[in-house]
Order: C-alpha cells, then structure tokens, then sequence
C-alpha cells in the first residue's frame, strides 16, 4: 500500500489539468487456486496482482487508467499523462487526505497464508472422494478449491482515505454422471468473506452429495417439456432468477442513461406485493460483503423492492452524481483494471410465509426447479434466460419424474408480477457476477418462489398434462 | 516490473532445484473509449504486464504469477511459490517444457500494418461523438445508443526457458462495437454490431453502426412463435456462439478427463459430409493469428473436421506425450495468470458455395436464429444438449419474414452436427479474446426443437 504523502502527490498530479473528482484505487491480492480432477491434485496455482486505478471524472466523463508501475517517478508521471487527456487546463489546489475509519464487522481467523496448503488438499480431497463415491454412475469428479487475500487503498479528491482487507474463500463440486451414454453434469458450491473457517461447521457431504445426486439424477431424467407452465423454484441459488430479471436493470449505470426497463418506476407496483428484495453488502462475512465499496463508501443494506414497490437502485458515486443520488455503497470492480460501477453484492428476496410443500400440492400441473444454473439479461428490453439444473415435474400436486435441460425465459417486468407465493425458507448462493467492472463475488438468494406462468423451453416438446 | 529479475529467474533455477524452468511474460498497452449522448462514458488508458514462472520440480510441475517483480524478495517469493505447487501436483501426466530442436522453425504470420495507434485518442472520441449524432439523425427510432465503443490494444509475448526456448511475439488488435435502443410504443429492441479494423476507418465505424441500427429497427414488431419442429437456419453470430461454447470437445485435456464425448471418436464421422472446420494459425490479418502457443511450440493448420471426419484433437505438451502424438500447437494459457490449458488459434466452420440467400430458399418455411443467449448456461457441454433463449426471423417462402424473440431452441449439438444439410459462403468472424477467434458461415442445421407460445 503507498504512503499518504505520495497518495497526495498523485492526486495532485492528476489535478494539475483540473477536474471535479479524482479517485486512486490500490490493490495487492494474493490469490491461491487449486484444480482436484478424479481425486488428484492437476492444478495448483497461486499468485499476486498488484496494481493502481486512476479515475479522473470531469462533469459527466470519466477516464480511467491503471499501472502496475510502483515507482513513484512513474506514477507522477502516469496521472500526468491521463490528466492531459482528460484536457483543460486549470489546476485544482493540493488535496489533504484524512483517513476515514469504521468499525469492523468482518472478522478473520484462519487467513489464507497462515493454513497450510495440505489441510486445505485434504478438505477438497475428502469432498472428491464422497462424491466419487456417491454412485457407481458417476464417472468424474472436479472440485475446485480458491482463496484470496486482497488489500485495497482508496483516496479521493474530497479528502477520503480508507483501506479494506477482504479475505475470501470458495469450493465448488463439479460431478459427471453418465446413464446408458448420456452424460449430464451437476455442482454445487459454498463461498464466503472468510478465512478457512468458513469449512469448519460444514458438513461435507451437504457440499459433495448435492453436486453428485444431481448429475445421478439428471442422467437418468428424460427432456424437460416445452411451454408455458406453473414454475416452483427453490431456495438458494434460485435467487438468480431475481439478480437477472430484475437486479440488474435497477443498476445505476443503466438507470443514469435511461436504458434500463426500471427507468421512471420509483415508487411504482413492478412486483407482487409478496416480493420484497434486498442488497446487503453488510451481511456478515457473505461471500458478496466488504467494509466499504470499491469506491470508499461504506456498504449499506439497501431495500430495492418492499411489498412489490420500487424503493430504491444500487447507486456508485459517479452514476450517483448524475442521477442526484448519494451513493449506497454499490460501487464494485473486480481489480484495480477496473473502473468501480453499480453493481450487486448479496441480492435476494426476502422470506415469505409460504411452506414449499403447500406450494407443490397446490400446482396441479407445472415444473419444480429445485436447482438453478446461470442466466443472462438485457437490461434494455429486460429480456432474461436462464437455466435449471435439477427440475422435476409437478403433476396433481406431488412431485414426478425428473426433467433435464429446461430453460426458463421472460421479461423482469413479467415474471416478477407472476410470483404469487413466497416460501419461508429463505437461503444463499454464492456466484460470480460478470459485468462492465469484471467477474465480482455475489450472493443470490431468495426462498422457495412460485411463479404462476413462465415459458419453459425443453426439448420435449409441448407434452399433454 | 523489472525484466532484469526475470532473466535471473532462469539463473536461479537449478538454485531452487528446478530441473527444468521457463519464464513467460506478457506486457501491452491498451485504449478503450465508448461515446453516450455526446459525451465520454468511459475512457480507459492501460499498460500492463505480468509474468509466471513454470517449473520442474522433483518430476512435478508448479505454477505461480506475479505483477509486482521489484526485489530479490519479490522473485524469491515468486520462485518458492512455485516450487512448493510442485510439490502439491499430483497429476499421473509427466510434466513436460518445450525443447525446440535444431530443425524447429516458426511459421511467418503475414499481417497488413495497422495505423490505427496513430491517430490521437481525443480524434477517436470525437469520431464516435459524431458517429453517434449522424447514426441518430439517420434512424428516428433510436432513442439512444447504449453502446458505441471503439477499443485497440497491443501486446508482447514473451517466453523463455533453460532448454534453450527463446521467442518473442507481438500483436495488435483493434475493433467497434454498436448498439443502438430502438423504441416503438412500448417496444425496446437493442442489437449489436462489432468490426474487426487494421486501420482506423470512419467508413468502418459507419457501417457496423449502420448495421446494427438496421438489425435493432428490423427487430421492431417481434412475436413469439407457436412451440413446435422448426426447419432451422443459423446465422453466422447465432452458430458462432453455439460453436464457440462447444470448443472443449475437441480438447485432448477434456477427452482424457472423459468431459468430451469426441472421446475415442477420432477417424470417425462426428458431422454430415457437408461440414468441415478448420484451425488456422496463420491466416493473413487472422485475428488470433500467432507462430507459436504459450509453450513455444509452433502452429500448425489443420483440418479439424474434414468432410464429417474428425481428424485430431487440439494437443498441448502434456497431452500430446500422453497419447504419444506430436502437440499440435494448441497449448495456450488465457494469460500469465493461468496455467497452460488447450486453444484453437483462427477456428471457423469452413464455408460452403451456396449463398445465405439461397440456403433460406432451400429451406422455404422455418426459422433464422440470429442471437443465442445463456450459452455459459443453457448448454451442457458434455452432452451437448442445449435449450437456449433464441431470436431471429421467420422463413417465409425462402425469404426472410417476421421477427421472432421469446423463444428457445433445444437440441443436442452432436445430432445438430450430423443434421447440417449446408454451410453459406457468408463465413465470418465474430468471437475474439484471448488467444482464439472463432467464425462460421450462415448453416442449414434441419429441423431444431422450437418453444414460444
């Protein structure tokens, strides 16, 4: 991390053409990644990134550029170079940094370089062999082991100086099943704002057995039907569905340019009454979590959505500025390569009342998805996909067979008007959420949520109830 | 960043007990500038660099990066990280660097000079300033354009090792991307266009933007189909992304693992007669164009799928000793921060004689996906069953007819594969990163799996 003085004489530097705003964002990572395939160690990797984000912002412009260069010469001379392109040519005084302090809430024991590499082999080991072991169909095992270390820096034009140490840690189980040649997959994984410990009170088999049973499963499904149908999805990952449909669109960025479907709806009915959503990145060490954004502020919990009415939108300082919003905390980027924009970080809806097993005897005919896969949005027309990786029919109220390879489409402004049950099994799921400031750690979650008709697309066609 | 710590690296290797070491870095410099209402949203100036070390070590290989390489310490802790991965390496495949022999030479990679990097960042941004006015004044409909980018990088490979490796590889690549919001009523449609360019070519810029307005406004007053068997045609983008989502089958790493279901498929018919999909490196302005991979082994060309027949898979050093064949030059990393996995250079579907138009006349009614979306998830690439959100247009008697949007399209890529009844000449481009590119021509895929209304 650089010292306060030279801090001081970057900004400066970066001043010294004029500008409303600079920003420096320092990052040094340590990062460790191991690649257990068939119960071997093929991958072990570890690693440091270390770099500067400069970010100049003149009325409604922002330029960005960064460095790995740490000497000091260089850098001068780098926020020199940028705020010439930035243009003008009325220096701005010298900035005085103050730190700005808060109180921790996101405590670490077992840090990353101070576990040794074998006790974490063993934890990914054992979770291979469970799972490798779970049924003779499964002919592959992949389970992924990561930790990192990143310390940032951020100071500003206004005078803010604050730091972060985010420690973090995910395991994700990957299996292959195969039945009479047909090969499906299935994972499952776990992360958190953590050190080692995060593993301590788990039960492995939660993690390992889940990823096999179902690849077992989804081997021996038949195709999933074609049409619009009643669609139940579970707890946890299924918050996904929530993050496409509607997280992204209530994006700051989007918002600022008038391209998002939310444009104009604060204050307006865009869900069920049921739906109440929320983005906490205070949750305590949630793999979505940090003291302060990337850009200094301190992470909020924010309600977007309360009773199916638009609250309020994920706000960074620069789409902030332009819409005449303070920010809430969402300024986020995956490195120092990165300008920080509104982004999500632990997303979900809220419990409800609602039992899941009412909510399957009251659908006569419909879709349980009881394991989502990934999605993708445009916030511009809201049009979202999304895909189901362990689902099971629904027929006379009781659950069926299982169905392989459903995909779930719409619109955020349908679907969400759809949800007429929300379940009181309220969980998480841990997901890289890739957007125009990188692949970041996001939690999605929700309870189990009926939605009363979505087209679900399967390769079976439209099969009669 | 100091190159003098990376060449003590090799140095220092047998110091650490590295049987074998090689030091491979990457540095580049990159511009990115995109235009929204007139002015800069965002303006991005970048140089980076960074190196990995890859060593030998009691018959183990280890891994370990780093972009800060200042002090002795910095390199001890670099060289120590990458000795104690070797000792945690379990893998059963011996570990194996590149010695080039007296008789190894490197392909020429023939490249038209870019211009671009000298016109001065503030003229690019205003070109798309005006870019953006003129597009807007030319179609009403766009109420705005959310994307309007032009990006150009330059990049330095180099990779050495104590076998005697030493190569160096430059590139540049510069491309825009387009995408305007089209609004009719209540109707959003938002399309995109993106173009690869040597030079920087306003004439260019135009006509992706052009392009992309032309497509967004076609989309205006798209349905949903009923669900049903479509005859089906895929538009070079929409089978470029399905192709590009399916490239681990052909890995020699993923038939190994048992996760390609190309396994024990070589010398055998895996597609119809009419498909065949070439791998070349050495393709004049080939985007990913490159003499050798992140193992310093040279490229080769190669026909992939000849006539249906798969030939080879993509080998790295690792696999290739596995199998006992020759590598065949695929052994990239995505960067220095990666080990070494399996990647096509320039890889397309190679193009038939008959135009896209005539490829749709032979097909008379049915479908023309344009876009996928949800490829990272709707597909299993193992066993290659999709059910993906599509859109595009009907085909009505041979021509292009009304769009289509909220539907999905499922099948099975491999019976996809042996279902192609053609290939167009409309061969393109239109997936570049990292170290692959991937094209297709417009494909007559026969009947596909259709769920709208």
């Amino acid at each position: 991390m650089l010292q306060q003085t030279l801090l001081e004489r970057i900004l400066e530097a970066a001043l010294s053409r004029g500008g409303e705003f600079v920003e420096i964002f320092v990052e040094d990572k340590n990062r460790t990644h191991f690649e257990m395939i068939g119960g071997k160690l093929e991958n072990a990797l570890g690693g440091r990134e270390y770099g500067l984000g400069l970010r100049i912002v003149k009325g409604i412009n922002s330029f960005y550029a960064y460095t790995s260069d740490t000497e000091e010469a260089a850098l001068i001379q780098f926020a020199k170079s940028l705020s010439a392109m930035a243009g003008q040519n009325n220096p701005i005084a010298a900035v005085k940094l103050s730190q700005r302090a808060y109180e921790p809430r996101h405590h670490f024991r077992a840090l990353p370089g101070t576990v040794d590499a074998k006790v974490k082999l063993q934890w990914i080991r054992d979770l291979s062999s469970r799972a490798a072991a779970y049924d003779p169909m499964i002919r592959q095992t992949v389970v992924t082991y990561m930790d990192e270390d990143q310390s940032v820096q951020i100071a500003n034009s206004e005078g803010l100086l604050t730091q972060d140490r985010r420690v973090r840690t995910r395991t994700s189980v990957n299996c292959v099943a195969e039945h009479e040649g047909e090969m499906q997959s299935g994972g499952h994984n776990l992360g958190g704002l953590s050190g080692f410990e995060l593993y301590k009170d788990v039960n492995p088999d939660e993690l390992a057995l889940k990823a096999a049973q179902i690849a077992v499963t989804m081997a021996k499904a038949k195709h999933a039907p074609s049409g619009r149908l009643p669609v139940i999805i579970d707890n946890g990952f299924g918050g996904v569905i929530f993050h496409e449909a509607c997280g992204h669109g209530l994006e700051a960025a989007f918002i600022a340019k008038g391209t998002s479907v939310y444009n104009g709806k604060m204050g307006e009915q865009i869900a069920s009454e049921l739906v109440t959503a929320i983005d906490d990145g205070t949750l305590v060490n949630g793999w979505g979590s940090g003291h302060v954004d990337d850009e200094g502020t301190p992470t909020q919990r924010t309600v977007l959505i309360e009773n199916g009415i638009l609250k309020s939108y994920l706000v960074d300082r620069f789409n902030g500025k332009k819409l005449g919003l303070p920010s809430n905390g969402a300024g986020r980027r995956q490195s120092y390569k990165f300008a920080a924009t509104s982004r999500m970080s632990n997303t979900f809806i809220a419990t409800g009342t609602s039992k899941l097993e009412t909510m399957i005897s009251e659908t006569d005919y419909g879709l349980y998805a009881s394991s989502m896969g990934g999605g993708s949005v445009n916030p511009a027309t809201g049009e979202f996909n999304f895909s189901v990786n362990e689902a099971y029919m629904i027929r006379g109220g009781k659950l069926a067979e299982p169905v392989k390879g459903a995909t779930l489409i719409g619109t955020g402004s349908e679907i969400l008007k759809k949800i007429d049950r929300v379940g009181d099994n309220l969980a998480y799921g841990y997901g890289m959420c890739g957007s125009s400031s990188g692949s970041i750690p996001a939690i999605v979650g929700q309870p189990a949520i009926r939605v009363s008709e979505i087209t679900v697309g399967g390769r079976n066609g439209g099969e009669s109830k | 960043m100091k190159t003098f710590w990376m060449e003590e690296a090799l140095r220092r290797a047998s110091d650490y007990g590295f049987e074998a070491l090689e030091v491979y870095s990457e540095s580049g410099s990159h511009f990115s500038v995109k235009v929204f209402e007139g002015e800069i949203d965002t303006f991005n100036l970048a140089s980076s660099v960074g190196v990995s070390v890859r060593g030998i070590h009691g018959g183990k290989m280890g891994y370990a990066f780093t972009e800060i390489l200042e002090t002795e310490a910095d390199l001890e802790t670099l060289l120590k990280s990458c000795r104690d991965n070797a000792a945690l390496n379990e893998s059963e495949l011996e570990p194996v660097l590149y010695r080039p022999s007296a008789n190894t030479s490197y392909p020429v990679v023939e490249k038209t000079a870019s211009t671009f990097f000298d016109v001065e960042p503030a003229e690019k941004t205003q070109a798309l300033i005006e870019l953006e006015a003129e597009i807007m004044a030319q179609f009403p409909l766009i109420s705005k354009v959310s994307y309007n980018l032009y990006s150009e990088g330059r990049g330095r490979v180099a990779i050495r090792n104590t076998l005697g490796l030493d190569l160096e590889h430059e590139s540049d690549l510069a491309y825009s991307v387009f995408a305007p919001i089209v609004r009719q009523g209540e109707e959003t449609r938002n399309e995109h266009k993106f173009a690869l360019m040597r030079h920087f070519d306003r004439d260019l810029l135009r006509s992706v933007a052009v392009e992309a307005a032309e497509a967004s406004v076609a989309m205006l007053g798209a349905a949903s189909v009923e669900s049903g068997e479509y005859r089906t045609a895929l538009r070079y983008d929409a089978a470029v992304s399905l192709f590009e989502a399916m490239v681990s089958i052909f890995s020699a790493e993923a038939v190994e693992k048992g996760l390609s279901a190309l396994k024990g498929k070589l010398g055998e018919q895996i597609a119809s007669n009419c498909l065949s999909i070439i791998e070349n490196p050495h393709l004049k302005d080939g985007p990913a164009s490159a003499p050798f991979d992140s193992e310093g082994v040279p490229t080769q060309l190669k026909r992939v799928v000849d006539q249906g027949v798969l030939t080879t898979y993509f080998h790295n050093l690792r696999t290739a000793a596995k199998s006992g064949v020759p590598p065949t030059g695929n052994g990239f990393r995505g960067s220095y921060k990666s080990s070494v996995g399996i990647a096509p250079t320039n890889f397309y579907i190679e193009p038939g004689q008959v135009s896209a138009d005539g490829l749709l006349n032979d097909i008379g009614d049915g479908l023309l996906i344009t876009a996928f979306d949800g490829l990272h998830a709707g597909l299993n690439a193992i066993s290659g069953d999709f059910s993906l959100s599509a859109r595009g247009f009907r085909i009505e008697g041979g021509r292009i007819g009304a769009p289509v949007t909220q539907i999905t399209a499922a099948g099975n890529f491999f019976e996809l594969l042996k279902g192609i009844r053609a290939a167009a000449d409309d061969l393109k481009f239109e997936s570049v990163g990292g170290n692959s590119a991937f094209g297709a021509p417009t494909l007559d895929v026969g009947v596909l799996s259709i769920s709208g209304s």
